[in-house]
């Protein structure tokens, strides 16, 4: 009998220091996953967990091969692993410009295959960024800002995207129209992604598959409805 | 001002180039190994680099007699085996400045390397950074104001160098007479227009360096 293997699939195992411990399983089927629950979950954390940000004894697969380890079964640098992050509070880099940090992963990372520059620029124009490219990122407002973080991690061909509410910076209009390109675009390049939110509507246009976490624990897990509807 | 006095100045320049050059080649990669990746033992290190700053400048070439003096251990070492002399040397002038003004680089060049977010470093590393991008690309560029400062603050600490040069690398006028013991010479001797310019140039370069690590930061956090 073959075995199963799962789009997503990652044995978190971690003790927050004097909160609670995560030790749980986490599977999907579907190429969008919602993690939803209140704030104090723990849900960055399992983010942090799954990129290989925090060390632990968490693994990851996507489509029953490990992320985090090599073929001859060693631990991966980070640098290795293509999982790619997007922030709440974006991370962008200070001393760069918008085009910069953008092109920050086909500039400086030592992988072979960086995205071309006729894909960036469409990646560029998808993510309404164009018209910014020249600016410093002191001078985005937030929305901009996220914009800008997404298309920095699309740009470095991540094999798994986790975002941590990568959109609610942006104002209710921009928001359905951002999170619609990012879905075309992970579809397109077969990313998987993983995103943190605790917008209902969100998770119903997003997510084939949510993980309901409360306190450190899997409290629930389905389809949308059945998990919302609760 | 004399051509003695001109000497004097450029022998202080020298020094506390060369100096200058020393302490960062040494302190750099030590600064960034005890911020980024700390070991047991790194706050003795620490503790043990900082010791030029409190300790009087007197005892810092009292002991660094005790380690490079001919008849010492090291001292011999480098003189049978490189023909290098220390003591009443130009380059004991420079020993004697480099170690004075370790802890000012040091100490700055450390809290430049904590003060950039390590996030900022996970995020290049998930990108597919190697730790060398990562360092020249990230931490190096958001560090460097405080690296600057630090630069400036060594080569002016180096630049007024005194007690510690005297002991080590004496006073021979157009050897090791620096700006600061000539003007000690000066004061000594009653030559107070000599002195007064020593103390204009000594004191214009003191200030120009305060005023240039105390800029406000332009727009970008850009140098």
């Amino acid at each position: 009998m073959p075995i199963q293997t799962h789009k997503f699939e990652s044995t978190i195992r971690y003790a927050i220091p004097n909160r609670f411990e995560l030790r749980f399983n986490l599977v999907s089927n579907h190429q969008f996953t919602a993690l939803y629950g209140p704030s104090g979950a723990g849900k960055t954390t399992i983010l942090k967990l799954i990129a290989g940000w925090l060390e632990s004894k968490t693994t990851v697969s996507l489509f029953g091969s490990r992320l985090d380890l090599d073929e001859s079964g060693r631990v991966l640098a980070l640098s290795d692993r293509r999982v790619g992050m997007v922030f709440q509070e974006d991370l962008l880099f200070p001393h760069l410009d918008v085009l910069k940090n953008a092109r920050f992963a086909i500039n400086f990372a030592k992988r072979e295959n960086r995205m071309d520059a006729t894909k960036f620029e469409l990646l560029v124009r998808n993510f309404g960024i164009d018209q910014l490219l020249g600016r410093q990122v002191s001078n985005l407002s937030g929305g901009e800002r996220q914009r800008v973080g997404l298309v920095r991690a699309l740009a470095a061909k991540p094999k798994l995207l986790l975002c941590d509410e990568p959109v609610c910076a942006i104002d209710r209009a921009g928001r359905a129209e951002v999170l619609g390109h990012l879905k075309r675009w992970a579809e397109t390049e077969q990313i998987v992604m993983i995103m943190v939110t605790h917008d209902h509507d969100e998770i119903r246009r997003f997510a084939g598959h949510v993980w309901h976490i409360d306190a450190g624990c899997l409290v629930a897990e389905g389809s949308p409805e059945s998990v919302l509807n609760k | 001002m004399t051509s003695e006095d001109l000497s004097a100045i450029g022998l202080s320049l020298a020094v506390a180039m060369a100096s200058t050059i020393a302490v960062v080649t040494l302190g750099l990669p030590v600064a960034w190994f005890i911020t980024k990746r700390p070991f047991r033992g790194s706050s003795l290190v620490v503790a043990f680099s900082s010791l030029p700053l409190v300790l009087p400048p007197t005892v810092t070439g009292y002991i660094l007699l005790e380690i490079f003096g001919r008849r010492a251990l090291v001292g011999q070492f480098l003189e049978h085996h490189f023909g290098l002399v220390i003591v009443f040397h130009w380059t004991g002038a420079v020993l004697a400045a480099a170690v004075t003004s370790f802890p000012l680089f040091f100490l700055s060049a450390r809290s430049a390397f904590e003060s950039v977010d390590p996030a900022f470093e996970q995020v290049a590393r998930l990108m597919g950074c190697s730790e060398w991008s990562v360092f020249f690309r990230v931490t190096l560029p958001l560090a460097l104001r405080g690296l600057v400062s630090g630069v400036v603050l060594g080569f002016v600490r180096a630049m007024g160098e005194f007690g510690a040069t005297l002991m080590v690398a004496g006073n021979i006028p157009g050897r090791t007479r620096t700006a600061a013991l000539a003007l000690y010479d000066a004061t000594v001797l009653g030559e107070s227009a000599k002195a007064r310019s020593l103390v204009a140039v000594l004191g214009f370069i003191a200030v120009a360096a305060i005023w240039f690590t105390s800029r406000k930061p332009s727009a970008g956090g850009r140098l």
